[in-house]
């Protein structure tokens, strides 16, 4: 377990906005997950896993993916009408 | 370096100083792409000759060189509007446009999420990483 890791924790509520922005990016989550399943002692591995997975699974694989997709839609959109708007303007 | 910085500033300002005289400045300055060559090549050129000027024959006025250095920076940000010219960046720019009213509302819901999370970690996680706790897990688990 690195030291760094300490810094991602949830003492109060800045920190643990921050602490779910790092996981939501999926940068090494299994080391954060288990450092909380250390502090439990391994009683509450099942509650440490629903909660960090379900968090990944609604944060990053749902909305951001959601984003990303429409921001390349929107673009093609773009793309297409001023391509169509400049072949308009060559046929004149 | 800085001797090598002149050496390279003399021949680049040779250079533009015989083609303004084959072609005439204002002429070269009206074609495009003598624009963008003008603008990102010639130009920080007889900006550092300035500034080198400025620092061998100013003395110890420090304040001064910093202003100029500043103009400097002021003038190399300027340039950022001849990416205009590119088309992929006015698109994109155009899309980050229309994106602004759509993003805010996901934003929103992205925010109304984390809160609830992190109100969750807060009871449920909170105060659990400290000092002595620390200690532990690194000598039971290094």
């Amino acid at each position: 377990m690195k030291q760094d890791w300490i810094y991602l924790n949830f003492n109060d509520f800045v920190m643990s906005l921050n602490t779910l922005f790092a996981i939501m990016w999926q940068n090494d989550w299994e080391q954060l997950v288990n450092m909380y399943e250390l502090l439990f002692n391994g009683n509450k591995d099942s509650v440490v896993i629903i909660y960090f997975v379900s968090f990944i699974e609604l944060a990053n694989l749902i909305f951001i993916n959601i984003i990303i997709a429409f921001i390349i839609d929107t673009y093609q959109s773009i793309d297409l009408t001023l391509k169509a708007e400049s072949e308009a303007k060559d046929q004149k | 370096m800085l001797w090598i910085n002149f050496f390279i500033s003399v021949l680049y300002a040779l250079e533009l100083a015989m083609k303004s005289y084959a072609y005439g400045i204002r002429r070269a300055y009206s074609q495009a792409n003598w624009v963008l060559k003008v603008e990102f090549y010639y130009q920080p050129i007889i900006w550092t000759m300035f500034f080198i000027f400025l620092t061998n024959y100013s003395g110890d006025h420090g304040l001064e060189v910093n202003i100029f250095s500043l103009g400097i920076l002021i003038r190399s940000l300027r340039m950022t509007s001849v990416l205009n010219e590119v088309t992929l960046w006015r698109n994109f720019m155009r899309t980050m446009r229309a994106l602004v009213k759509p993003a805010f509302s996901f934003a929103i819901t992205l925010y109304s999420l984390y809160l609830i999370y992190a109100s969750i970690g807060l009871e449920f996680f909170g105060g659990r990483i400290n000092s002595q706790e620390i200690a532990r897990l690194m000598l039971e688990y290094p």
